[in-house]
């Protein structure tokens, strides 16, 4: 069932089946038998009877007027009826069915445009409301209601969690609400879809009380603005419900990016950018604010105009469901920059919008930055001299020519470098932490999987957008002889040749290496200037890869792992959805997924000293937009939204009070009978023996 | 206003002949003379002239005997003169003839007043008069639980207490015999005179057959119908809802919901009944007269019946 259509559900259908059955056949019952009348003598019933005749003779519509009677009784039955089986409007969702509250709680979800009054309630608290009251109508069948259905509560943003599995239990049901926790993260369906699946297919019948053609009943609760509706599909017997939380004109203007930089010839002076983001369709305006470590350093000088978002040529909003922002909907842009201020120590960034509005979590961006800092970089094994050459002419603190037997014996000190640079036969098999620069497939990462050579390679295709390769062009480069290698899934190739990766970054843990596939001399690229520019960005890439500043931005959902120097045994983490002591293990530690925006802050003493660690978590991108969907396109079907749960009424009400006008017209009508005069000018029927018109009427003598 | 279709308790059946007449109305009434409209010729013992001859102290004229003839009217004279027989005819004396026709069928005994004894005192009254007036006064009923009674030949004021106790015992009951007392009551007539019959001519059978016999043989026919308040506006008197309404003398049953509009028509009906019946008795000299039974006898008797020429 691709749209499901509006459909009655009744919740005590045995009751107005009953009713109906027994009072039904009754009224027509009482039809037949005759009215319960008071007694009372006459001396002659000959005029009584001649007026009943007359009445009748009279009145129009006589054979009718019965009919209509029991006609207004039979409906009024009908609605009376119609009422005690508690019907309601619903969505094919039947007392005894399944169904599965798939509720989003990605940051869109924290907008608060459906809050009334100034009582902020964020999107997540109406569906909360909205899946309380869904839960209390599947519940609520009173009386004669029978055995309410199962229900299970999903949370899905980044990744899903099952909050509460299948349960006919009203109050654990309730309390899985309470428990849904807004997150800042991205909206996936596809996790929660199969979560969902999983449990809604039934295996065993007996045990999980239902049959297997009885599939449940899917309730999306949500914006509707998520990234991978496309790529999902409902299935033959599927019925997915779509809930629509939030409003379609909601507009939204928040921070896009953020990005610092310390000077090249300055380190002490740093400049920050801003990316700010318009999803609304009017132009706006706002000021930024420039915080650093939690105090206000600057506003920009004059308000940033942000243009309006262009909705395109679609009449209604683009369905969601591509990875992108569909084509339909363009955000408009705007760029801020800070002028450079000193920062020669570590801190935290915070970029603020003096606007607010609907939705919080993007009207601020955090960023942790280190102090500026230069690099210890290793190079282990004979090294080509162009690579050495390069290496020496760039601006580290510390370069060391180490043989292969002198690496191994210090790599149990793996801080003493920021960056190995090393041919792949130098360094041992039991890679230590670090960060290494190899030339050749490293023993130690089997995830790389050489498997010979290739010979007279060029280069196919570059993922342009990595760090690695900022302002480097590789359509000259020509490879005579390179490592094949069949790299696992936690290799990422950066550079392709024909059909095997030439520049791949793989990542084990605390270990992250740069492996280029072949000896820089097998190839002509030492003569390219590209090659000292790629040198130059991976040493720096991976020198500040544990560097706050300049690690990959965190989304919420990511799970942040940090190397900790020294001996310390456990750190404590605290940021906005977590606050706790962790163990370290082997010199790192992980903790996360982080599902809120903010800082996440690691501190630990260490010999007496107070040390911490900073890590800035954005809201997830896309999530600006927060215009919610009126339909969604679930791979090829769309389903259109079917209001919020606040919607769902009982019809019963409406059933009594049709019932009660009925009743009113029925007494109307049974009254109106006996009010029909005769028809002007159409005199008394004379009686048999009263022959004579225009008789004078005799008159009564009377006190 | 009492509502008799919702119980309330009915006023007594005259007892005592003091409650069919009282000394008041008796001294009231006293002066009135009942009137025929027939002519009668000239005023004789027996306070009318007759035109008949018969026996009386007024010679007339003789006739020859006939066999058959009474012996005793033979003038002996003449015949020891003519040796023939002749009779003397005398000037017969006839007295006005007042006959009081009641009708006791079941259906006289409803209303309240009831009409039974609304027609026992009206009876009584009219019997006063007609005894006062040395008038001969013949009472019957008829429909009753024993068929049809009579007490007749009733003469001066002497009668007036056997009379009353006659019409005490009236019980009512049983159904209507119209047609055929009308017809006895006719047959068994004598003299000329008034007749007066008192009833509520609600008969299913019809009324008109028993009155041709009634009106018959030149006698003064009065119909004097009574009809209870509670007949005339039922609905004032509480007849409104859902009645199964029983016939008090064949037990016949009308289911009737007394709306407004059937109440009306119900009426409507009544009037033409009573309109039919009179229209029916003016064309054969028949005076008609529909009386509230909530009506006082005596204004009765000295308002109306004196206009309309019964009494004078």
């Amino acid at each position: 069932m691709t749209a499901p259509s509006l459909a009655i559900a009744w919740l005590t259908p045995a009751m107005g089946i009953a009713v109906a059955s027994v009072l039904v056949p009754l009224l027509v019952a009482l039809y037949f038998l005759k009215l319960r009348r008071r007694p009372a003598a006459v001396p002659s019933t000959l005029l009584w009877k001649r007026s009943v005749e007359d009445v009748r003779a009279n009145t129009p519509f006589q054979r009718l007027r019965p009919s209509v009677l029991l006609f207004l009784q039979l409906a009024l039955l009908a609605f009376v009826a119609f009422a005690l089986a508690q019907p309601r409007m619903d969505l094919g969702l039947s007392a005894g069915g399944r169904t599965v509250f798939l509720v989003d709680v990605s940051a869109s979800m924290g907008a608060t445009d459906l809050s009334k009054g100034d009582d902020p309630k964020s999107r997540l608290d109406v569906a909360r409301d909205g899946i309380r009251a869904r839960i209390e109508s599947i519940h609520s069948g009173g009386l004669f209601a029978g055995a309410p259905g199962e229900c299970m509560v999903i949370a899905f943003a980044g990744s899903a969690k099952v909050i509460q599995p299948f349960t006919r239990s009203k109050g654990d049901l309730l309390r899985a609400v309470d428990r849904l926790e807004q997150t800042d993260g991205a909206s996936v369906l596809a996790e929660g879809l199969a979560l969902a699946r999983a449990f809604a297919t039934v295996v065993d019948p007996e045990s999980q009380g239902a049959t297997p053609a009885e599939s449940a009943v899917i309730e999306l609760w949500s914006d509707g603005r998520i990234a991978d509706l496309g790529e999902e599909s409902i299935r033959p017997g599927e019925t997915l419900v779509y809930r629509m939380t939030g409003r379609a004109d909601a507009a939204n203007l928040g921070i896009e990016g953020i990005a610092a930089e310390r000077s090249i010839t300055d380190p002490g002076l740093m400049q920050v950018f801003v990316t700010l983001r318009n999803d609304g369709p009017s132009e706006a305006e706002t000021d930024v604010e420039l915080w650093i470590d939690g105090s206000r350093r600057a506003v920009t000088p004059q308000a940033v105009r942000v243009p309006a978002a262009d909705a395109g040529d679609a009449p209604v909003p683009a369905p969601a469901g591509s990875d992108a922002p569909p084509a339909g909907h363009r955000p408009g842009i705007a760029r801020a920059l800070f002028p450079p201020f000193v920062q020669p120590r570590a801190g935290v960034i915070e970029v603020r919008l003096t606007r607010s509005d609907a939705l919080a979590v993007d009207d601020r961006a955090v960023l942790a930055v280190a102090a500026p800092r230069r690099l210890r970089v290793a190079m282990v094994g004979p090294m080509d001299f162009a690579v050495s050459n390069v290496l020496r002419a760039l601006p580290v603190e510390r370069l060391e020519s180490l043989t292969a037997a002198e690496f191994a014996a210090l790599n149990a000190d793996a801080d003493r470098f920021d960056v190995v640079v090393a041919t792949a036969g130098a360094l041992p098999e039991a890679l230590g932490p670090g960060r290494y620069l190899t030339f050749g497939a490293p023993r130690g990462i089997a995830e790389l999987n050489p498997y010979g050579t290739k010979e007279g390679l060029a280069v196919r295709a570059q993922r342009a957008a990595h760090p690695l390769l900022r302002a480097v062009n590789l359509d000259d480069l020509y490879v005579s002889k390179a490592t094949a290698m069949a790299p696992g899934s936690d290799v990422e190739s950066v550079v392709d040749g024909p059909d095997v990766p030439l520049v791949a970054v793989a990542r084990r843990g605390t270990v992250t290496a740069v492996v280029v596939a072949f000896d820089p001399l097998d190839s002509n690229w030492p003569f390219q200037r590209s090659f000292v520019t790629f040198l130059a960005n991976a040493v720096e890439w991976l020198g500040s890869l544990d560097q706050p500043a300049a690690q990959a931005e965190h989304r919420p959902g990511d799970a942040i792992t940090a190397r900790i120097p020294g001996a310390v045994r456990e750190v404590r983490v605290a940021g906005p959805s977590i606050d706790e002591r962790i163990t370290v293990r082997d010199g790192a530690v992980t903790f996360g997924p982080v599902q809120r925006a903010g800082v996440y802050r690691l501190t630990w003493s260490d010999e007496g000293a107070e040390r911490r660690l900073e890590f800035a978590v954005n809201a997830a991108e896309g999530e600006g937009w927060i215009a919610a969907a009126e339909r969604v396109q679930v791979g090829t079907a769309v389903v259109d939204s079917s209001g919020s749960g606040g919607s769902l009424s009982d019809l019963w009400p409406y059933a009594l009070a049709a019932a009660l006008v009925l009743l009113v017209l029925e007494w109307w009508a049974y009254h109106r009978r006996h009010w029909v005069r005769a028809a002007p000018g159409a005199g008394p029927v004379r009686p048999v023996g009263a022959a004579v018109p225009g008789a004078r009427g005799a008159p009564i003598i009377r006190p | 206003m009492s509502l008799y279709f919702q119980g309330q308790p009915r006023r007594q059946r005259p007892e005592r002949i003091d409650d069919l007449l009282g000394n008041e109305l008796m001294a009231r009434i006293a002066r009135l003379d009942v009137v025929s409209r027939k002519v009668f010729a000239g005023k004789l013992q027996g306070e009318r002239r007759s035109k008949r001859r018969g026996q009386s102290v007024e010679f007339a004229d003789f006739r020859p005997y006939v066999h058959g003839d009474d012996l005793r009217f033979i003038d002996w004279n003449i015949f020891g003169r003519l040796d023939r027989l002749f009779l003397k005819i005398f000037l017969e004396e006839e007295d006005l003839s007042l006959m009081v026709a009641i009708d006791s069928s079941a259906s006289m005994d409803w209303g309240d007043p009831s009409k039974l004894a609304f027609a026992q005192r009206l009876a009584m009254a009219l019997g006063y008069v007609g005894l006062v007036n040395h008038n001969r006064v013949t009472m019957a009923s008829f429909g009753g639980g024993s068929g049809l009674r009579k007490l007749s030949n009733l003469r001066g004021r002497r009668r007036t207490s056997e009379m009353g106790r006659w019409l005490l015992d009236l019980e009512a009951g049983g159904g209507s015999t119209f047609e055929e007392s009308m017809k006895v009551l006719a047959m068994g007539r004598q003299g000329r005179g008034v007749m007066v019959v008192i009833s509520d001519f609600l008969l299913k059978e019809g009324y008109e057959k028993g009155l041709r016999y009634a009106a018959g043989r030149g006698y003064d026919l009065w119909c004097i119908q009574t009809l209870a308040p509670q007949e005339l506006d039922p609905m004032a008197h509480g007849l409104a809802g859902d009645w199964r309404l029983t016939d008090l003398e064949d037990r016949d049953e009308a289911e009737v919901t007394a709306s407004p509009g059937l109440v009306e028509q119900y009426r409507a009906n009544l009037g033409a009944w009573c309109a039919g019946l009179r229209d029916f008795a003016v064309r054969r000299s028949i005076m008609h007269l529909v009386v509230d039974t909530s009506m006082d006898v005596e204004v009765l008797m000295l308002e109306y019946l004196r206009r309309r020429g019964l009494l004078r």
